[in-house]
C-alpha cells in the first residue's frame, strides 16, 4: 500500500546534475520555478540552504500570498536532497519531498518522490506550534527588502 | 501545491502516512477482524494499536462494531478514491514543475556553471 502514498515525477534535463540541484536551493533559481504560479516570480524567497535549514517562499496569486515552508533534511550536492513542504494556506500537514539526480550522458535525470510523511502524528502540534512562531516572526526572519517585494 | 478544503481528506493521508496503520489496513482488506487479533502481530502495546486504530477510524477508513464483549473491525476502502485524487494531482502538479525548471535551466543554458 506503500506505493499509493507517494507521488513520483521524473524529467530528463540537458543541464548537469550540479545545475539541476542548484535549482532547488540557489534564491535565484528557486524564486523563478519552485511554487511559482505568476510569471514575475515569487513574491519573497528566504532560503537558509544547509541541512536543516528552512526556507520560506511567498507565491502572490490574485493579490493573496501563499506561503510555502519548510526545511531541508538532506543536502547533498549534487545527487540527493530531501526536503519537507509545508502550506498552511492549504493543507495541516508537511509533505516530504525527495529529489534523486542521476547524471546523464546529455544532462541528468531529475527522479522526484513526494509523501506524506509517516511522523505526522507525533510531530504535527509541535511543527504547527513552530511554524506558527515562525510565521509570527516572518517580519524579522525576511529582510526588509523582500518584505517589500523584490525578489531576492 | 493543491489546496486542500476537505478535512476528511487530511485525515485519511495522515492516516495512510504510517506503516503500521497501512499493515493494519491491509490485513483488513483481508477480512474483518477482531481488535485484540489484529494487534497480536505487531511488537507494540494494545494501546498504541488502539491509537491507530482510532486514526482509522476518524479517517472512515476501517469501521467499527460489537458483537457482545468483541470489537469486530472492517475496512472501508471508499475514503482511498480521494486520497489517490489527491496524490495523482501531485504527481501532475510535480511534473509540471520539473517542466517549468527544464525551460528555466534551458534558457540559462549559456550561464551554466561548472560543477562536481
Amino acid at each position: 500500500m506503500n506505493e499509493t502514498t507517494q507521488a513520483r515525477a521524473s524529467h530528463r534535463f540537458r543541464a548537469s546534475a550540479g545545475r539541476g540541484f542548484d535549482a532547488w536551493i540557489d534564491p535565484n533559481l528557486i524564486g523563478r520555478w519552485l511554487f511559482v504560479t505568476s510569471p514575475a516570480g515569487l513574491a519573497q524567497v528566504h532560503v537558509d540552504a544547509r541541512e536543516n535549514g528552512q526556507y520560506i517562499l511567498v507565491d502572490r496569486r490574485d493579490g493573496k500570498d501563499v506561503i510555502h515552508c519548510g526545511a531541508y533534511l538532506v543536502i547533498e550536492r549534487p545527487r540527493r536532497l530531501v526536503l519537507t513542504v509545508f502550506v498552511p494556506e492549504h493543507s495541516r500537514f508537511t509533505v516530504r519531498v525527495e529529489v534523486t539526480i542521476t547524471p546523464a550522458e546529455d544532462g541528468c535525470v531529475v527522479d522526484l518522490v513526494s509523501e506524506v510523511g509517516n511522523d505526522q502524528l507525533e510531530l504535527r502540534d509541535q511543527l504547527a506550534e513552530g511554524w506558527r512562531d515562525m510565521l509570527a516572526h516572518l517580519d524579522t526572519v525576511i529582510p526588509a527588502a523582500a518584505v517589500q517585494g523584490d525578489p531576492q | 501545491m493543491r489546496a486542500i478544503e476537505n478535512p476528511q481528506l487530511d485525515h485519511t493521508l495522515i492516516a495512510l502516512a504510517d506503516p503500521t496503520r497501512r499493515a493494519i489496513l491491509r490485513r483488513l482488506a483481508e477480512g474483518e477482524a477482531r481488535v485484540t487479533d489484529l494487534a497480536a502481530p505487531f511488537a507494540i502495546s494494545l494501546n498504541s494499536v488502539s491509537k491507530h486504530i482510532k486514526l482509522l477510524e476518524r479517517a472512515e477508513l476501517v469501521e467499527r462494531r460489537r458483537e457482545g464483549r468483541e470489537h469486530i473491525l472492517r475496512f472501508r476502502p471508499e475514503p482511498l478514491t480521494a486520497a489517490q485524487a489527491w496524490i495523482e494531482s501531485q504527481q501532475t502538479y510535480w511534473t509540471g514543475r520539473l517542466r517549468a525548471l527544464d525551460a528555466l535551466l534551458t534558457a540559462e543554458g549559456g550561464k551554466e556553471r561548472e560543477d562536481e
